[in-house]
Formats: structure tokens, sequence, C-alpha cells
């Protein structure tokens, strides 16, 4: 083996780091966000080992519970009532040790989208009433209702209370319990075993952008251009299209193996206990309720 | 012959036009294990998928206990409860939620009862100090942990040949020297082995016959462990080890350097 000469000669001053400066662009910090921000919503391992109300129920029953509130906030017509639900949720939130920020930070993402989608709503072109504020453009009268701000805030809070409660759910429940409880609710096997297999390697899949991100970072000398970075991207892009297909082409045959046919064979579950089906009749009950009003 | 598992006759596969295995012919009988030694890329995998019913050669024939190794006889379940294939890679192996359920699996595949599946189960994540991790998701293990999982889902099954690929590989000194105890324990149950690897400690310690792959993807030996390690050509040749210099003194020489050295050629 022959080493060049140039390997020998000092490249840098010896002594501490210096020179350079930022050299993360706009793509490499946002990947990085990004990777951060889906690993920790989709792992629940805090709050799941925590000992809360929602942990304390069976997993079916929790699921199922928590499909029954969904349901009731999307029956609710009133904001008010609605308001009521929040609060429900944040009573949840508090008995199952829970932190507010925590939650807050799963939920504002789909609000604030939700909120820009809404903003039309709120004028009289999409929702006809009583003027709160408008102006005259070519002609055309745009104001603002009272009945488009209704609408608009009820949709918004509506889709709040619904998120909060997944996200309960979700930051409850440990993985594996939270497909065992869309089994128990009778979701067949197939759709449980491949939202698994993609909850699962979502996972592989992040920590390979996580470290493809972090080698680009270390080899970084100084900051790259936004043309080379979206280069860049779109070859990890290409990457990983082409490492999921390998990984699902060997877990097949994993599976394969050990003999699955198509058909997924689980093991039948316990039965539900009192507590279960006390949170099954509070959740019923606020859905009757929640028909009514 | 009566002993005979698996037969390969010719046997040659490619992907797409790469050539991964050439005219390979072989023999594994029952009880006896065998190591197939080659460097990365020699085709040790995808010999291995070959024998478990997962790939079909491209030309040549593969027999299992004396039948024509087809797609429909890997599919039986009577193939998948003999047979067993530990990957080398335990992230593809462990596609279930809980390490419970990943090593119940192939049991509950396979159509036994739920009491059997829950016993075996439960002994087999006893026998490999599992049950304190039971109900985490396989994914959030250590590596160790990870290949013990994996081993012990196959196990489950209790198939009488194993087909291990790399199963050294990313594995700390305990776990490898844990590793080579359950493999002599589980030769003593006369199951038949085929251990993919290019650990030549690992042939050596367990393995009573070693085929050698070379980078041209054909079998260059096959014979008995002990004679294939003390093949310094051969194992040059495939690149299973390779000459070292270094410095004893105010001596300089070269000598073969590998897992194994080979200290007693200094002069």
């Amino acid at each position: 083996m022959k080493i060049p000469a140039w390997f020998g000669a000092e490249t840098t001053p010896p002594g501490p780091a210096r020179g350079g400066g930022q050299t993360e662009g706009f793509v490499e910090k946002n990947l990085g966000a990004v990777t951060g921000f889906m690993k920790e919503v989709l792992e629940s391992h805090e709050y799941s080992h925590r000992k809360g109300m929602l942990q304390a129920i069976e997993a079916r029953a929790r699921t199922g519970g928590i499909i029954i509130l969904v349901v009731s906030a999307a029956f609710m017509e009133k904001i008010l009532s609605l308001l009521v639900l929040a609060l429900v949720a944040a009573a949840i939130m508090r008995l199952s040790q829970v932190d507010g920020p925590s939650l807050l930070k799963r939920v504002l993402p789909p609000a604030l989208f939700t909120g820009i989608l809404v903003i039309p709503a709120f004028f009289s072109f999409i929702t006809p009433g009583s003027e709160i504020v408008g102006f005259t453009v070519a002609g055309y009268r745009i104001a603002m209702t009272v009945e488009g701000v209704e609408v608009g805030l009820r949709l918004l809070v509506r889709v709040s209370v619904m998120v909060s409660f997944v996200a309960l759910l979700f930051l409850t429940t440990k993985e594996a319990d939270l497909f065992r409880g869309l089994k128990g609710l009778s979701v067949p096997g197939f759709f449980i075993t491949a939202l698994f297999m993609t909850f699962r390697y979502i996972l592989i899949l992040l920590k390979t952008v996580e470290d493809s991100t972090l080698s680009r970072k270390s080899r970084t000398i100084s900051r790259t251009a936004l043309k080379g970075s979206q280069g860049w991207f779109a070859g990890r892009v290409a990457f990983l299209l082409q490492r999921s297909i390998n990984i699902s082409e060997e877990v097949t045959m994993a599976m394969a193996s050990r003999g699955f046919k198509g058909k997924i064979k689980t093991l039948e579950e316990k039965n539900l206990s009192g507590r279960d089906y006390l949170w099954l009749g509070f959740t019923s009950f606020l859905f009757f309720i929640a028909l009514g009003v | 012959m009566n002993d005979e598992i698996y037969r390969l006759e010719g046997v040659e596969y490619h992907y797409g036009k790469v050539p991964a295995l050439k005219a390979i012919d072989l023999t594994v009988t029952k009880g006896e294990c065998l190591s197939v030694l080659g460097t990365n890329g020699s085709g040790k995998s995808t010999l291995l998928k070959v024998l478990d019913g997962l790939y079909f050669p491209s030309a040549g024939r593969v027999s299992f206990c004396g039948e024509p190794l087809t797609e429909e006889c890997a599919s039986r379940s009577s193939f998948r409860a003999r047979v067993g294939f530990i990957f080398e890679d335990p992230d593809v192996q462990l596609f279930s939620p809980t390490v419970h359920d990943e090593v119940a699996f192939g049991p509950l595949q396979l159509g036994l009862a739920a009491e059997e599946v829950l016993t075996r189960t439960g002994e087999v994540m006893d026998m490999f100090g599992l049950s304190h991790v039971s109900d985490r998701p396989p994914h959030t293990l250590s590596a160790g942990e990870k290949k013990k999982v994996a081993i012990a889902s196959v196990l489950a099954v209790n198939p009488e040949i194993l087909l291990l690929d790399e199963p050294t590989n990313g594995l700390d000194p305990r776990t490898q020297v844990w590793l080579i105890k359950l493999l002599e324990e589980l030769k003593r149950l006369e199951k038949t082995f085929v251990i993919a690897t290019h650990d030549l400690s690992l042939a050596e310690d367990v393995a009573e016959r070693t085929v050698v792959l070379d980078e041209s993807h054909r079998i260059v030996a096959d014979g008995k462990s002990i004679e294939i390690m003390g093949n310094k050509e051969l194992l040059l040749s495939a690149n299973l080890i390779h000459e070292h210099a270094h410095r004893h003194g105010e001596t300089v020489h070269s000598h073969s350097h590998g897992p194994f050295s080979v200290h007693d050629e200094h002069e």
C-alpha cells in the first residue's frame, strides 16, 4: 500500500479549533430538526411508563374510549361544548401524568395548519352573515362575518380537541399496546401488521437519515451552497428509497422463513377489568351527551 | 442416502446480470455442523437463502431430504418447521411489537395451540435470559440482545436445521462466547448447522467441516475445518487472511495475519 506524500503534511495548525463558522445550511438544519421531531413524536417511552389514569386502562379499552371521545367531538355543534370536552382532555392529561408542553407540541402544528385552512371561512364569500368588519375591493364587498368566525373557530377547536385525545393515546401507550388495542377493536390483522411495520421501519429509516446528516456534517469544512445541499438531499432520497426496498425484501423473507403465509396469527387477549368498563362507560356517556348538544 | 439433508448440483444464482453463486456442488448431512467461509460478497448469504427456499437457483438443482426444493416445497409448514434461518441483520428479523410477540411469531404461524405457544415462548425466553425485556419493542434493545431475540425467535420453532448468517457480526466478545456455547449445546441435540461467516475462529471452534467460497463465487475447498484452517495458501487466495509485516526489535518480517495469527512462522 503506497501512501501519498501529502498525507504526512500538516493541513491545519495544531491547537484549539478555529476559523470556519456556521457550516450547516438550510437543508441540513431542517432535515435534522424534522428527524428529531419525528423521533420524539413517534416514540412514547417517557409517558407510557408513568403510573397514570390512561396507562392503567387496558390497551383495547383505552383505544376504544379515545375513539369514542374523538367521535363525540365530531358530533358536538356548540363551541362551548367543545371547550368542555377540551377541559376533559386537560383533566385526562393531568391524571395521566402528561406534561402540558409535551401535549401542546403535538397539538399546535395541526391546529396551526387548520387555522390557516379556515381563514377563508371567516369571510362573507364563503360564509355569508352579519358583518363584523369589512372592506370593498373593485366594487366587491369582502367582510368578516359572525357566522364565519363561528364556523372557523368551531372547526379549529374541534380539530384541536380531537388531536389532543389522539396525542394523549399515543403519549400514554406503548407502541405494542397501541397495535394490540387496534387488534382488540377487530381491525384486520393484515392492516395492523402493515401499520406496525411502517411505524417500525420509519424509525430505522429516520436513523439512516440522521446518520447521513451527521456524516455529512462531520465532513463539511465550510458552508455549502443551497444548490449543493439540494443535490445531496436528492441523492439521500434515492438512497432511502433503495434502502427501504431492500429492507422490505429482507423482512418479507424473514417472515416467510418463519412460516408466514400472508395471514398473521396472534395470541388471544385477556378479558377487560371493571376499571376498563368504567372508562368505556364514561366515554360512552360523553358520546350520548354529544349527540344532544 | 437417508442422512442427506441438502444436495446442491451445479447451482448458480444471479442478481440480474451479477453472479452471486457459480457451479455450487454441495451436500449437507444430518447432524453435521458446516461452516461456509468467504469474504464479503462471495455469495455466502445467497447460498443460505437458497438453502432456506427463499431464493431459487438460476441454474442447477437443489434437493431437500431427497425431494426437489421448489417453491411449493418451501411454502409447506413442514419445511418451515424443520429449517430455521437467523439473518445477519437482526433488525430485519425483528418485526413484531414486543420481544414476547417476536418469539411467539414462528410457533403461531405453524399453527401450534395457544397454550403450547405460550409455554414454548416462556421457556425459550427464560433460556436466553430475555424474560425481563419481554414487553419491550425489539428495536429498543442492544445489538447483543437483538441477536439473542433473533435466535430465540427461530429456536422457538425447534427447527432441526439451523442456517446462521454471520452470527458473530457486531457482537461484543462476551456475547460471541455465549453464542459459541449455545451452538455447542445445540450440537449435542444433533441439530444440523450451516454457518456462513468470515470469522475463522468461529468456524474452527464449532464446525467440523468447512467449505470456502472465493471471490469468483465458486467453492474452492470442501473438507475438515482443521485441514482448511491449516492451508495457508488457500486462505490467502480466498482473501480470508493476509500477509502482514511487522517489527520485532531490529527484525522486520512478514507472516500471515487474520483472526487467528500463525505466529509459529516467526524465524
